[in-house]
């Protein structure tokens, strides 16, 4: 029994003594790394002037202008635009972006697009419009994300 | 003569027993002590399974970045970096460094302290894709410098 209780010392000391001599000489940690990018479209007239002046000649029975956009975009989004003639401005007015007739578009993929043509136009004038200047008007575009 | 002799055996038990009788009431030895602590470091996030380097990149803005805090300890100089995997297929140029001290921490003596670890993305633009981009890693190690 003596040489039990010894030898179960002897062991106790002896695996204490290991561990604490252990080294633990290395640790490391880690942690995810995420990326998020949130979607961003902008737009926007070239010609920073950028204005449709129509002007309609004797003898013509309308007019229109073109002003170039740029559109940027890194996600889905649609474009769509809304014109406002100048108030109490005579004939028919009609506005179109990218090819005519076009008053809404969908992007799809990234990117930026440059010279993109708006055109605004009045037609239907006649000698019974009076001549002048009529200021006011104003074609919105806009760019939005479809997220 | 007889007498003799027996009176010369009971002297040398008497002296004997004199001698064995002796106490012997103190003694001593010696045996040297030592101490040996091994190198020992640990490091660990503070945000534990939380940590997570999120990086948002706003409209408008080409980049992010985003800190994590983590603990040293160590009882020998120990040198403390890193190892930055950025998500897989994410745009931008990333990079990653301890707040204040670039890539590399040397940690003298004993003791144990805070740090930051910084993770950044620069260079993301209009051509970059909207999306969550996930899996990157960012490891961070800490070993003793013996």
């Amino acid at each position: 029994m003596k040489y039990l209780v010894a030898l179960a010392v002897l062991a106790v000391l002896g695996f204490t003594g290991a561990a604490m001599a252990e080294p633990i000489s290395f640790a490391s940690d880690s942690a995810p790394v995420n990326l998020d990018i949130a979607c961003w479209v902008y737009l926007y007239f070239e010609n920073p002037e950028a204005s449709f002046d129509l002007d309609v000649e004797a003898g013509q029975g309308g007019a229109e202008d073109v002003e170039t956009f740029t559109v940027g975009f890194n996600c889905p989004s649609y474009l769509w635009g809304s014109l406002t003639p100048p108030p109490g401005a005579p004939g028919v007015w009609d506005w179109w972006f990218i090819v005519p007739g076009w008053k809404e578009a969908w992007t799809y993929g990234n990117g930026e697009i440059g010279g993109v043509p708006a055109d605004v136009n009045v037609s239907g004038i006649t000698i019974w419009d009076a001549a002048g200047f009529y200021p006011g008007g104003q074609l919105d575009l806009y760019i939005s994300c479809l997220d | 003569m007889r007498y003799l002799v027996v009176l010369m055996a009971l002297a040398v038990l008497g002296f004997s027993g004199a001698a064995l009788a002796e106490p012997i009431s103190r003694a001593s030895d010696s045996a040297p002590v030592n101490l040996t602590v091994a190198c020992w470091v640990d490091l660990y996030f503070e945000n534990g399974e939380n940590a997570d380097f999120y990086l948002e990149v706003e409209a408008l803005d080409g980049g992010a970045d985003d800190v994590e805090d983590f603990i040293a300890s160590h009882n020998c100089p120990a040198v403390v970096t890193g190892l930055l995997t950025p998500p897989p297929g994410a745009p931008g140029t990333w990079s990653w460094r301890f707040i204040g001290d670039g890539q590399q921490l040397n940690l003298p003596g004993a003791g144990v302290g805070e740090g930051h670890v910084k993770v950044s993305v620069r260079d993301i633009t209009i051509n970059d894709p909207a999306g969550i981009y996930p899996g990157g890693q960012m490891e961070i190690f800490i070993a003793c410098v013996d």
